[in-house]
């Protein structure tokens, strides 16, 4: 491999660099001669495409022959269109990064095979969204490339200039992502230790906070404009060029106190009066607006440090990152607050580029996984002496070793080590059976030696390969870190109904990593039948709710996908797994009872991509469930978290309400991803007060019992639920899901005894018929409906029995329940 | 992290050295050994980081590496005790006493802890599920019934014998998933061809039912002593079985048969505490149907009478026009044959006396019978009277008094009938007078005779 290339595929910005070895370059955009190409491309009315500034300036002007921050919607289905074309996330970063391809020169390009090409993305980023940008690659046709973590990159940059040991914080706050990461030094290697991160916290959210804060305020104060003028087709130029004015504004603000939000509309109000800008903001008030967003952002700062084990004390200085902190205050409100020295020792915009380009010298790129390449090396060069050299083939210190090795051992021999750079050589070394010989470095990049062997006579023997190529770097990163812990939905035990994560990898475990998890199936599924073993698989820390976390994918094995045998119940099922640098994961199910290796594209796609142009549903159902889940818990949280869970109240409530009219598609993403955070923060709330939870609604249970149920339970059954009752209170501090499943057996015990009450079946019929859309058969749902209605007026609930059980008999479920987890953790 | 994959071991360093020693260990053994270099590097990875170091500190003060799948059966309930006293504050406080002196900063709270702890507890299940898969079955069974009644007779035992229990459940699933559909089919085979088949379904069906006990009878027995009601399985082998003995005894009217099913029943499954009441109330039942059950002499004796009374049914009609077809019948088949029949019966005493009486009432009906259907007869009143004279005997022995005065009434009225026919000639009055309790005596003895049958 002769060229290593670092991308940084920004939000708003990305950047492109070369490494040989020992320098690294930045290569400007040819046609905006800047070390950055604005993400952002534009269709003029002739159909000719322009990326980079031109672009990004006319997408203030011109937003529908525009497309730019597709990269927020990677791994969605929302499309961006430009003219009258439509363009998929993926399409428009392929056009990017073929476009910042370009500015290499013309002997990297047209040497495809001898280039290796690192993409950087975000520490946060998703399965999909990962596998989104190696489409978007792929689709550029780039050649051999790898994805690395933007914060690996930085850190990799960081080490170029930074020969000291010590515990670095990177604070990376990008256009559209912040990543924190904190990684330690010791004698040149890297180990990171520990990663953190939010996205939709980039400078584009700044963005959006001041314009809601200054611009529109101002301008409806000072004209004419409907409620709803954000939304309007005829104010998008105003929106866009509010937006492009507050920027230039930003910019001023970064070397002066005070700025001026300024220009002309060419727009006019609905009195037809001329709009234009001319507002006034100075450091304070644009600080105190972002207030929120950076104290998120510190708040996260502070959990990563206490993720790696240190204090802010142990952290030697924040690096920082990315363009937002290129304005001071940010920068100083962070060093303030972590207590902690600041750097801008690297170039915030280009350092992540950088990066990615020195890593890619450490890519193995003939391996297929494109693995880091090992820093040890042996080979064996002698095949009657049985000779091998062992050596460290990539240190960042100016010295390696080099062992020679022999089989058996010999009398008289002796080798020598000459340098083919520098003339150094280690003199005649005698040679008996193992040889250490310490060799100086001179170069960063490749030093050679070769070795010569003489025999008692003192002739050269011969030697099958007699060259040691060690290589000197700037540093050598073990440990990278998985950004987000990835798991499989599983019962725990065989009869329990309650779903657990079962992880593969967790959120701090080092990369890459490769391993076998073993599980058991909890159905029979005999060849032939349509009956399957659903593998889901999930990613996020609700560790008690797989249902919460984002959903990666599914493999589903039924009995039509093998020809003999059958997979018993408890049958072992054997998951292999990798996961690379970036923390892309690949997984093969094996079934020994069947003989049988299955494979599946574990990514959602179809299931996670949301077109958030036109698609609000998912929000609202999330957000309703959200709802009550924290209506659920409200009377059991101490009063510490009662505020959180209001805000997670609050997240409910507005994705509840949202809708493509009045939410533009990064708003409803930006909702999708509160919504996240905040199940997130009901996970934890839970976990805190677990045990007042548990035993509010085991409390719960036994006045709903002793109040309503008792009556209709006969004595064997009153007896076995007050057992399961105290077997419940003796599980209420255990760390397990014990407890949840003997409130599970207290449900269908109880669902059992309560069918007895006439009440209860009418209730039932009474809620079952309210959604005739939930019904296959809609004749006979309401040829069903108006029987119940009469058996309800005879009361004749014999009859009212027979009528609930056939609507169940016709009531649709959703898809999902088709794939319910029924693994069991081994 | 696996039990025999700690770090220190790895990397063969003491929970006491610094980073630096760490380093140059690592290095050395990855110099030393290069096909090592990943596992090398990911011990130095978990050692280096303070959060992931953790999960090897815990390792260390739990003893972890003391467990293994070899020795798992042996020191299951030590392991177990082991598990349970671990406080995550403690091993806090000694992680932090230890990381002074390795100058790694100190633990503030025992979260991670909690977590490892959870994961050790995850991975001594995965090693239970791999012991059991390792030996046969007879010794998981064998081993788990030693288990559940060691623990359940000292009530004391943690999540790790649950673990144990819940992993040989998993580990027998398929075993008793067969097993049940095996006797579920059998039972279903048998309800056709009961009586050919009773002794090979029983033969058959046994040593399943013991297996799948002896199988299943450690988790049930354990999980009835968590409190929880989880034995599925176990009853619904149980109901199979049971709805053939009830079967046999409703549909055939058998109680040996149930009777052996319910004892085998009772031998089983008696551990389940939902059953057992149910196992005593079945075999009371049968016990005692068994106890009123009638004695063989007697149910043969009543069949014979019934073969008799069928022929007389067949043979007998009153009607005119069947005179003398009555009269061969009583001279050439109820005379000759039948009454040496009812002879030979009165031998019978192995019976009760409630059955000899019995016995004795149909006996006297079939004479009744066979006398009524004589008045038919011209010119046999003498006949008629000593049939009647014969059911007197029987009668008086029946202890029916009321019937020893209904036959009496009879015997002194065809008495006089003789009388009257010895001096006058008139085939009117040969018949049964309007009132005479002959049919009635018929009726009545059927009666007896029916209900006992069934």
């Amino acid at each position: 491999m002769k060229y290593f290339v670092g991308i940084d595929l920004g939000t708003t910005n990305s950047a492109i660099s070369t490494f040989d070895g020992e320098n690294v370059r930045v290569w400007k955009s040819k046609t905006d001669q800047a070390d950055v190409t604005p993400s952002a491309i534009y269709v003029d009315k002739r159909g000719r495409r322009y990326y980079g500034r031109r672009a990004y300036e006319n997408s203030f002007r011109q937003p529908e022959r525009c497309a730019k921050l597709f990269k927020r919607f990677m791994g969605t289905s929302t499309k961006f269109t430009i003219d009258d074309a439509e363009l998929t996330p993926e399409e428009c970063s392929a056009e990017i990064l073929r476009e910042l391809f370009k500015n290499l020169p013309d002997e990297i390009r047209e040497n495809k095979d001898g280039v290796g090409i690192v993409i950087t993305v975000p520490a946060a980023f998703n399965q999909m969204q990962n596998a989104a940008t190696l489409e978007a690659a792929k689709k550029a046709n780039l050649g051999k490339v790898a994805l690395m973590q933007e914060p690996v990159a930085a850190i990799m940059r960081v080490m170029k200039d930074n020969q000291s040991d010590g515990n670095f914080l990177v604070f990376d706050l990008g256009g559209g992502t912040l990543d924190v990461s904190i990684a330690e030094r010791i004698s040149g290697k890297v180990n990171f230790l520990a990663n953190g991160g939010l996205t939709m916290c980039g400078g584009r959210d700044f963005d959006r906070i001041l314009f809601d804060n200054f611009v529109v305020p101002w301008l409806e104060e000072n004209f004419s404009l409907p409620d709803d003028w954000q939304t309007l087709d005829e104010y998008k130029l105003l929106k866009g060029l509010g937006l492009y004015f507050l920027e230039l504004a930003k910019i001023e603000l970064s070397s002066s106190d005070t700025a001026k939000i300024e220009g002309e509309i060419e727009l006019e109000d609905e009195n037809g009066e001329e709009i234009y800008l001319d507002i006034d903001i100075d450091r304070e008030n644009f600080s105190a607006a972002i207030d929120d967003l950076v104290t998120k952002a510190i708040e996260t700062a502070r959990e990563t440090i206490e993720k790696s084990g240190l204090t802010s004390g142990d952290i030697t200085k924040i690096i920082f990152i990315g363009g937002p902190v290129n304005y001071k205050p940010i920068r100083d409100r962070v060093v303030d607050e972590l207590g902690i020295p600041g750097s801008i020792e690297v170039n915030p915009m280009t350092a992540v580029s950088e990066g990615a380009a020195i890593f890619a010298e450490a890519v193995d790129w003939d391996s297929d996984e494109h693995e880091r390449k090992s820093t040890r090396e042996q080979f064996r060069s002698d095949s009657e002496l049985g000779l091998s050299f062992r050596y460290e083939s990539r240190t960042p210190d100016k010295k390696a070793r080099i062992a020679v090795v022999l089989e058996q051992a010999v009398d008289g021999y002796t080798f020598e080590i000459s340098s083919l750079d520098s003339g150094w050589t280690s003199g005649t070394v005698a040679l008996k059976n193992k040889a250490i010989v310490t060799v100086p470095l001179h170069k960063r990049g490749e030093n050679k030696f070769v070795v010569e062997v003489c025999d008692k006579g003192g002739d050269a023997v011969f030697l099958e390969s007699d060259t040691i190529i060690i290589t000197q770097t700037y540093a050598n990163v073990s440990g990278l870190l998985a950004a987000h812990s990835i798991g499989v939905e599983v019962k725990e035990r065989l009869g329990s109904d309650v779903t657990r994560m079962d992880y593969l990898v967790r959120e701090g475990d080092t990369l890459p990593a490769k391993g076998q998890k073993k599980f058991r199936s909890g159905k029979k599924i005999r060849a032939g039948s349509d009956d399957s073993i659903n593998f889901k698989l999930w990613q996020g820390e609700i560790e008690d709710i797989p249902s919460d976390n984002l959903f990666v994918g599914a493999l589903k094995i039924s009995g039509t996908d093998f020809d003999f045998g059958t997979i018993v119940e408890g049958a072992e099922i054997i998951c292999n797994y990798t996961i690379d640098d970036a923390g892309s994961i690949k997984l093969e199910v094996e079934i020994p009872a069947v003989g049988e290796e299955f494979y599946g594209n574990f990514y959602a796609r179809e299931d996670a991509q949301v077109d958030f142009n036109k698609d609000s549903s998912k929000i609202n159902r999330d957000g309703k469930d959200l709802l009550q889940r924290v209506r659920d818990i409200g009377n059991a949280v101490d009063d510490d978290d009662y505020e959180k869970l209001q805000q997670a109240g609050e997240i409910a409530s507005t994705a509840i309400s949202a809708n493509n009219s009045t939410h533009d598609a990064e708003e409803l993403k930006h909702i999708e991803e509160e919504i996240q955070q905040a199940k997130k923060t009901l996970a934890d709330i839970r976990e805190r007060n677990k045990f007042s939870i548990r035993r509010d609604d085991l409390n719960g249970w036994r006045s709903y019992y002793k109040n309503y149920l008792k009556k209709f339970a006969k004595p064997q059954e009153n007896e076995q639920v007050e057992n399961l009752f105290e077997r419940a209170e003796n599980l209420i501090e255990r760390d397990d899901s014990a407890f949840d499943d003997v409130i599970t057996e207290i449900r269908d015990t109880t669902y059992r005894i309560v069918l007895r009450d006439d009440n209860f079946i009418a209730d039932m019929f009474n809620r079952l018929i309210k959604n005739p859309a939930d019904f296959t058969d809609r004749e006979k749902f309401y040829r069903l409906s108006q029987a119940g209605k009469t058996a309800i007026s005879q009361k004749n609930f014999v009859e009212l029995r027979k009528i609930v059980g056939a609507l169940y008999s016709i009531k649709i479920y959703r898809d999902d329940d088709s794939l319910i987890a029924n693994i069991i953790k081994a | 992290m696996k039990f025999d994959e700690n770090p220190f071991r790895v990397l063969n360093v003491s929970i006491y050295d610094t980073k630096s020693t760490i380093i140059e260990q690592a290095d050395d053994l990855s110099f030393a050994d290069p096909d090592r270099e990943k596992i090398i590097e990911a011990a130095k990875n978990i050692l280096l980081n303070p959060r992931k170091r953790i999960a090897a500190e815990v390792r260390l003060f739990v003893d972890a590496d003391a467990f293994s799948a070899e020795n798992i059966f042996v020191e299951l309930t030590e392991i177990d005790r082991m598990f349970s006293i671990q406080k995550p504050d403690i091993l806090r406080t000694r992680i932090n006493a230890t990381r002074i002196k390795s100058k790694f900063p100190a633990v503030n709270d025992t979260e991670t802890i909690k977590a490892e702890l959870k994961n050790l507890r995850d991975e001594l299940r995965g090693m239970m599920q791999e012991a059991l898969k390792a030996v046969s079955h007879q010794t998981k069974v064998d081993f788990a019934n030693r288990l559940v009644d060691k623990v359940l007779t000292q009530k004391n035992f943690g999540v790790v014998i649950e673990d144990f229990f819940d992993s040989y459940k998993l580990e027998m699933s398929a075993f008793i998933d067969d097993t049940v559909e095996q006797i579920i089919a059998l039972s279903g085979k048998f309800e056709f061809n009961f009586k050919a088949e009773f002794s090979q379904y029983l033969y058959e069906l046994e040593p399943k039912i013991t297996a799948f006990v002896n199988t299943r009878r450690p988790v049930d027995k354990f999980y009835a002593a968590l409190g929880t009601n989880k034995f599925d399985d176990s009853e619904e082998i149980f109901y199979a079985v049971r709805e053939v003995a009830i079967k046999l005894y409703n549909e055939k009217h058998l109680i040996d048969y149930p009777l052996t099913i319910t004892r085998m029943l009772e031998k089983n499954f008696s551990y389940l505490p939902k059953v057992d009441e149910l196992i005593r109330e079945d075999l009371k039942f049968l016990e005692d149907a068994k106890k009123n059950q009638p004695s063989p002499s007697f149910t043969t004796a009543m069949k014979q009478l019934e073969a008799i009374k069928k022929s007389m049914e067949h043979s007998l009609h009153f009607e005119k026009g069947f005179e003398q077809a009555n009269l061969d019948f009583y001279l050439h088949f109820f005379r000759s044959t039948h009454e040496d029949t009812i002879k030979l019966l009165m031998f019978r005493r192995d019976m009760s006396l409630d059955e000899w009486h019995i016995l004795n009432a149909a006996t006297a009906a079939i004479y009744i019978q066979m006398g009524t259907a004589m008045t038919w007869v011209h010119f046999h009143p003498k006949t008629v009277l000593e049939l009647f004279r014969k059911a007197l005997p029987y009668a008086e022995a029946s202890g029916n008094a009321e019937l020893v005065v209904r036959i009496r009434k009879d015997v002194d009225e065809w008495e006089r009938t003789n009388n009257r026919i010895y001096g006058k000639s008139s085939s009117e009055e040969w018949g049964c007078s309007e009132g005479c309790g002959c049919v009635w005596l018929i009726v009545w003895a059927f009666i007896v005779i029916c209900s006992f049958l069934h």
